[in-house]
């Protein structure tokens, strides 16, 4: 320092000092004085005083951060559960000094055995991401115009408090809206908004796995996840699953798919429109025209009774069809009719069911978004399923399997909360959709921004979490025009780890913790076909001012106030978790139990209990038979009004919990519940929880088929020369909306040029790398069945154009010819430098980082990525950007059963530029 | 570069209460008490001659500074980061953080005013601590680690005032890292 500006800084000192501006020794609160602060430990320092355990930082000029050679020496090993995908593997964080050096699987986790993909592996990128969001930021311009400034949480919820109890003083609690994405925090959030008394909780279910949801509750009424049992099958028939890379139960399902295969000798075959790595992997893979897995399925079905494969016993016993009635009901269904709608050969078709029935009982169907997210989903869902009641599969050991399990082991309670919220919005619980909501609440979530739109329902405020609409929902363009209308949207908080294209329309942000910050008990559906109980707990402190919603619900309920504090007088979340787990026993070599024992081992799963394997046929107990009683009719077996279960010959068994206690082929209550008839004496039978609301939906009749049919939806009969049939996809290193931000993964798959068949795009003239214009239409089947939906202007042809964008194509023999794909996850136009690819830095290197000393490969070379072409196309070089977002074209397009959002059935037109 | 704040000449009480000062002004929005506080005139003064500069007082100013602020050093996106580690790694929580925490471990006491440990505010704060310890006992030990931390813990913020002189919006900002500049560097 020159001595002219050091006498300036003296006297600046001095001046700072004799003004108390602040104190010497501040702590930079401003405080005065603050304690003393004195040397720990040792009274002096060696000459060679250096940091122990720690790398030196690299000097001016280093390129390489070479690691300390103790760099894991020491590590604490602390138990938690990735939240980078919905299977929720169990994890091991490596933790030294606060720092989470490293993640690996949790072998104790029944479920994932310790297995952890690459999503998991890059949650470090997700912890430490350089662009997390680390306090709470309040708008300052326009909505949408990105203009923030700092608030603190006490003015953040006293905001929020202030807005939200002025509603619930209004009468219309009904009026916020909470609008969650992947959430596990599932307690929490019902316990802050029961207790705040609005039901209005949206999900994204209906963009996921809706139909095939309706599709096993038809046939079970207990569970909506079917858990097909590989690991032990010999013959796994899988229709449109990408379950190594991309299934709800990804990890856990594709090791014990492997098992099966290499450790039992299963044989997997797969029918999806799309190479999928699945499909790569599987024994033979089939490419069926879009949405006809139904009419393959139900051909097979034809083929089992034709060639009288079927398990008479199963079906007669414990199906309420019968052979006879299956063989009517599927006459017409032979492989040459499938043949004709599917494109996969006849031969193929009856060679295969063959091969699936011999392989029964050890034999399972799988399916999931590849044949369901079809505006015939649900039937194709049923159709599938049927296959295994046909061979007698359901329930047996290698078979077609589920658990009335979906989450934490039932016997685990976490602190009681307040009763249910008694709210309506046509947002959480459209007529229009019979079967969304019937047994469980699947919610219609695409339609939410639509409605707002027509003015059906109005929020005053709007809680988003770990949402990114805009991203992910169909209709980009309507997406982002209702969240930035202060009218239909009065007050918008958007709670998330990153800044997203959805906090982009908030008025206050508030920064999330990541799934590394905070606690949980959480479980998913085990292929164990056991509940279990996970834990999920902070393995280092919240970044910055990162808050979970544990910690801050409590606070904003007692500032709103009105009885809603009462719920909130647990103690801490700790003890919250305490109590919740406080049944696991003891571990006997370690002597803990409760949640001392979950923090050492991460999960428990009870030994004592059986797999769910032919619950039906278990024998009741003389205490469940006490006061029971017998219809004479059907044989089942009520108690307290309710069914319980099902007198075959001389026995009493559990039987399916179902109104006929049977597996459903046949579903009155569905035919019922579409034309809003009266279900109680249904539902009673079942002894299942489901809603009955004959009044609030009617005027609102929807046919739904008794039986397992198909059907193709107009749109897709006659395809023009320039139509093909849109589909989507994952990649294995991504979910939908939040990993393109994680730099390991963004490196492997940025961006999404649309796949081509060769044949198809020779029929065009496109080349590889050629771009091409894809035009969206809004579906002509739900003009005609759903016309609450129409919206959009006609073009010169009548028909509605949903979006239109230009994408660059790559040609593969992989897909089917009248099928185009793009995969999902990229397009963001918010989140994160990496997700954007767009790097501001002139160099190359991150904004923020130093050039001497920060030399970061993986971002200066390894971000090759970044699309310098400025929107020229000539100029653009492959496999550069961020790739496009699929939902500028895709429509908003809810099976009419199930509200399922058709994301596989648009029908595009393309046009080479 | 190398800090070249000269920690052998004493003085240690005045520096101590410099670091204080930018520490403040780096972790927080400006606010009307500090404001007011700058303003004293003997404050003012220097202040402005080591190349500060004073905005007006009223609310609409403190607003766009705080505003300015936000997209400084908070973000949500495209901000200068205040922190170490994002500096040196490329991440929150690199080697940085770690021999921060250490250094914070070792002073029986003391508060860090930010919860990362890295954020220069704390490492600003940090260094006036120990100053001013070094004024009041064994001088030679506490200006030796004070020494050696700014080595390690401050050189990276010459870059880092100096992208945030070029990008602020406000006079107070750019002074700001016109000032913090000239004592760490000067």
């Amino acid at each position: 320092m020159v001595d002219k500006n050091r006498r300036r800084f003296i006297q600046l000192g001095a001046a700072v000092i004799g003004s108390t501006v602040l104190g010497r020794h501040s702590r930079g609160s401003g405080a005065a004085d603050p304690p003393a602060v004195t040397m720990s430990g040792t009274a002096s320092l060696p000459e060679d005083f250096r940091m122990p355990g720690v790398a030196d930082l690299p000097g001016p000029g280093s390129d390489r951060d070479w690691p300390a050679l103790d760099k894991y020496a020491g590590v604490e090993s602390v138990p938690g559960m990735c939240q980078l995908c919905s299977t929720i593997c169990g994890i091991v964080g490596k933790v030294k000094d606060g720092r989470l050096l490293k993640i690996e699987g949790n072998p104790n986790d029944p479920n994932s055995r310790g297995r952890l993909c690459a999503r998991g592996q890059a949650g470090l990128n997700h912890q430490y991401h350089p662009e997390r969001l680390l306090y709470p930021l309040k708008r300052v311009g326009a909505r949408g115009e990105g203009k923030w400034k700092r608030i603190s949480w006490d003015q953040a919820l006293d905001e929020i408090a202030s807005r939200l109890k002025a509603i619930r003083e209004s009468g219309h609690p009904e009026e916020f809206a909470f609008h969650q994405g992947r959430q596990r925090s599932k307690d929490a959030l019902k316990r802050f908004l029961d207790a705040y008394g609005t039901k209005t909780q949206l999900s994204h279910r209906a963009l996921c796995s809706g139909n095939r949801r309706a599709a096993n509750l038809t046939y079970l009424w207990e569970s909506d996840w079917d858990l097909n049992d590989v690991e032990h099958s010999k013959y796994i028939l899988n229709f449109g699953s990408n379950a190594f890379e991309a299934h709800q139960g990804h990890v856990p399902f594709a090791n014990r798919i492997q098992n099966g295969r290499f450790v039992n000798g299963a044989k997997l075959v797969t029918f999806d429109v799309r190479l999928s790595n699945t499909a790569g992997a599987s024994d033979e893979w089939f490419a069926p025209f879009p949405g006809t897995d139904g009419a393959v399925a139900l051909a097979m079905c034809y083929t089992i009774l034709a060639e009288n494969l079927q398990d008479d016993e199963f079906i007669n016993t414990w199906t309420n069809t019968t052979v006879d009635e299956l063989r009517e009901h599927l006459k017409s269904n032979t492989p040459e009719w499938a043949e004709n709608v599917s494109g996969i050969p006849a031969a193929d078709i009856r060679r295969i069911a063959i091969e699936f029935a011999r392989a029964a009982p050890a034999a399972t169907t799988m399916c999931n978004r590849g044949s369901s997210a079809h505006l015939n989903g649900y039937y194709n869902d049923r159709a599938v399923h049927l296959l295994n009641a046909l061979v007698g599969s359901v329930g047996k050991k290698g078979g077609w399997c589920w658990s009335p399990w979906g989450g934490v082991d039932p016997e685990f309670k976490p602190p009681k909360g307040p009763p249910g919220a008694k709210t309506w919005s046509v947002l959480e619980d459209p007529p229009e959709y019979p079967l969304s909501n019937v047994w469980r609440r699947m919610k219609v979530g695409e339609i939410v921004y639509l409605y707002l739109l027509q003015g059906r329902a109005k929020l005053q405020a709007y809680m988003t979490y770990n949402l990114d609409s805009p991203l992910t929902w169909p209709e980009e363009s309507l997406t982002k025009q209702v969240l930035c209308d202060e009218n239909l949207i009065q007050f918008h908080v958007c709670i998330n780890p990153f800044y997203s294209e959805t906090a982009h329309y908030a008025d206050i942000v508030l920064p999330w913790t990541t799934y590394l910050e905070r606690w949980d008990l959480d479980a998913r559906a085990s292929y164990n076909l056991k509940p279990y109980v996970g834990l999920r707990t902070p393995m280092v402190e919240p970044l910055g001012e990162a808050r979970d919603v544990r910690d801050f619900f409590p606070e904003l309920a007692r500032r709103i106030g009105g009885g809603m504090e009462k719920w909130y007088e647990y103690g801490t979340t700790e003890e919250y978790m305490r109590a919740w787990a406080e049944k696991i026993p003891a571990n006997q070599a370690t002597g803990k139990s409760g949640l001392d024992r979950l923090l050492d081992e991460g999960a428990w799963e009870n030994p004592e209990r059986d797999a769910f394997y032919e619950p039906y046929a278990a024998e009741l107990t003389a205490g469940q038979l006490a006061e029971a009683t017998v219809d004479p009719e059907n044989g089942i077996l009520q108690k307290d009004g309710k069914g319980i279960g099902l007198k075959l010959g001389e026995k009493f068994v559990r039987g399916f919990a179902t109104p006929s206690r049977k597996f459903e082929i046949r579903s009155l209550f569905v035919e019922r519940t579409g034309k809003n008839l009266d279900c109680r004496e249904l539902i009673n039978r079942s002894g299942i929880k489901a809603s009955n609301r004959p009044e609030q939906h009617a005027g609102h009749d929807v046919e739904i088929d008794q039986m397992p049919v198909w059907f193709q939806p107009v749109e897709h009969e006659s395809l023009a020369d320039n139509e093909l049939i849109m589909t989507s996809f994952k990649w294995n290193v991504h979910n939908h909306g939040r990993t393109m931000n994680l730099k390991w993964l963004a490196e492997i798959v940025h961006s999404n040029p649309a796949w081509i068949n060769p044949a198809t795009a020779k029929t065009f003239g496109i080349k590889d790398g050629d771009w091409i214009e894809l035009t969206g239409y809004h579906s002509r089947m739900l003009e005609e069945q759903s016309s609450h939906l129409t919206h959009g202007e006609p073009d010169d042809s009548g028909r509605r154009v949903s979006g239109i964008m230009r994408v660059p194509v790559v040609l593969m023999e992989g897909i089917h010819p009248r099928a185009i794909a793009m995969s999902n996850s990229c397009g963001h136009w918010q989140y994160t430098q990496v997700a954007t690819a767009n790097n501001p830095q002139p160099d190359g290197r991150l904004a923020g980082s130093d050039p001497d000393t920060y030399r970061d490969r993986d971002w200066e070379e390894n971000m090759w990525w970044q699309d310098d072409s400025n929107g020229d196309k000539s100029k653009w070089e492959r496999n550069t950007g961020n790739g496009w977002n699929q939902n500028q074209i895709m429509p908003i397009a809810p099976d009419p059963v199930t509200g399922q959002q058709a994301f596989h059935s648009t029908v595009v037109k393309i046009r080479k530029i | 570069m190398h800090v070249q704040l000269d920690l052998t000449q004493g003085n240690y009480i005045e520096l101590s209460a410099v670091c204080a000062l930018l520490s403040r002004l780096w972790n927080q929005e400006l606010d009307v008490q500090t404001l007011q506080r700058l303003e004293k005139p003997e404050v003012a003064e220097t202040w402005t001659a080591l190349g500060g500069s004073l905005p007006d007082h009223d609310d609409a100013t403190l607003e766009l500074l705080a505003v300015d602020y936000c997209q400084l050093l908070v973000g949500p996106r495209g901000h200068i980061s205040p922190v170490q580690s994002i500096w040196s790694a490329g991440r929150f929580a690199a080697d940085s953080a770690g021999t921060m925490q250490q250094y914070v471990e070792m002073l029986k006491g003391f508060q860090p005013c930010n919860k990362i440990t890295d954020h220069v505010a704390v490492q600003l704060q940090y260094l006036g601590v120990v100053l001013g310890i070094a004024a009041e006992s064994k001088k030679d030990l506490w200006q030796g680690l004070a020494t050696r931390f700014a080595a390690q813990h401050l050189a990276w913020t010459h870059e880092f005032f100096e992208q945030v002189a070029q990008r602020a919006n406000s006079d107070f900002y750019r002074g700001l890292a016109t000032v913090s500049q000239r004592f760490l560097f000067e």
